[in-house]
């Protein structure tokens, strides 16, 4: 009976320690996020050419212009003003920012009210069942 | 006019040579039945199909595969086998730049059949289905991409030793095959989903095969 117990526990330990393993894993095997979406301008007009890191390397230090350290992709809208983007899916972290280079600034929907800022904080959370986070057409300005 | 006892040594020779050659057949059938079992090693070169997210994204390594064949007879066989082989991540649009390298993992069944074409060559014609994975990192940032698989191939063998009863027979291998590659679970976006999940393969092989009686 006594060994009977200690043999319970030591799977039970077991049995913890790989669930634990299991949850612990970054990755999401046979699994990408795509990131899709349009730049426009203030008049709905895609904006073809326009340069855009995808990052998740962001410094904040200098508040009002913040700029990304390094980036994971560098790529150019195509001629209709979209763009996509491809990562392993992640179980956490899944956190990227998708900067816009000068002299553009998106105008983001910041509960309810515009804010004009050079980045957007995206997460793929809100994927579909192909993994795609849609994030339909985001206006960039000239200020 | 020859000599009277030439006639019998003749005959004499004609014997011995009609029993050794009966021997021989014998000893060949011999060998022919029976169960045999074929393990062999083999190096390695595969290269993806262009134009598809495993022909564009990994420099593959020299691999290996162990194969444990088995056949009864001159009957076609069944094999099992696994293998392995190394990768380098080139850049791509992918992976995010998460991975430098990557390891392949393959395993699967085949069927075979050794047509001999001489006394030491034969043609080993096969056939499998199996499974790969690439595998990105180490626990717990491991990222796996998983495969089915489909091959055939063209092997020759050279027996380089062995033939007699009960002993070991050794063979060299030379084969190049042909797969198919499909990653139906794979989640991807629908204008990449071909890209990714789809490739083909050419490969390339040298190794040594030993034949159990």
């Amino acid at each position: 009976m006594k060994y009977f117990k200690q043999d319970s526990i030591a799977k039970i330990l077991l049995f913890s320690l790989l669930a634990f393993a299991m949850g612990c894993k970054e990755f999401i095997d046979d699994s990408f996020d795509t990131f899709t979406g349009v730049i426009v301008d203030e008049e709905g007009q895609p904006i073809p050419g326009l340069e855009l890191i995808f990052t998740q390397d962001f410094n904040f230090s200098d508040f009002q212009n913040p700029k990304s350290n390094s980036s994971i992709y560098t790529e150019l809208t195509n001629d209709l003003g979209e763009f996509r983007f491809v990562a392993p899916s992640r179980q956490l972290d899944n956190f990227y920012y998708l900067e816009i280079q000068s002299p553009y600034l998106l105008e983001i929907d910041f509960f309810g009210e515009p804010q004009i800022q050079n980045y957007l904080l995206i997460n793929s959370s809100e994927k579909d069942e192909n993994g795609v986070v849609a994030l339909g057409f985001l206006k960039a300005i000239k200020p | 006019m020859r000599p009277p006892y030439l006639w019998f040594v003749f005959l004499f020779c004609g014997i011995i040579q009609s029993t050794f050659a009966q021997d021989q057949i014998a000893v060949k059938e011999k060998k022919s039945e029976g169960f045999k079992v074929e393990p062999s090693l083999e190096f390695v070169y595969r290269d993806f199909q262009n134009q598809t997210f495993l022909g564009d994204v990994y420099q593959m390594d020299l691999g290996y595969r162990l194969k444990l064949n088995f056949r009864y007879s001159n009957y076609p066989g069944i094999g099992i086998y696994v293998g392995g082989q190394g990768a380098n991540v080139k850049e791509n649009r992918f992976l995010a730049g998460f991975f430098k390298e990557a390891r392949f993992r393959d395993h699967g069944i085949l069927i075979y059949h050794k047509f001999p074409v001489g006394k030491k060559i034969a043609i080993m014609p096969d056939f499998g289905v199996g499974w790969m994975q690439v595998i990105h990192g180490n626990n717990p940032s491991k990222y796996v991409l998983n495969y089915n698989s489909y091959s055939g191939g063209l092997g020759f063998t050279y027996k380089v030793f062995g033939g007699e009863p009960g002993l070991i027979e050794g063979h060299l291998i030379l084969r190049a095959g042909y797969g198919g590659l499909r990653g139906k679970d794979i989640i991807i976006n629908p204008s990449d989903r071909s890209y990714v999940r789809e490739s083909s393969e050419l490969s390339g092989s040298v190794g040594f095969q030993i034949t159990l009686h």
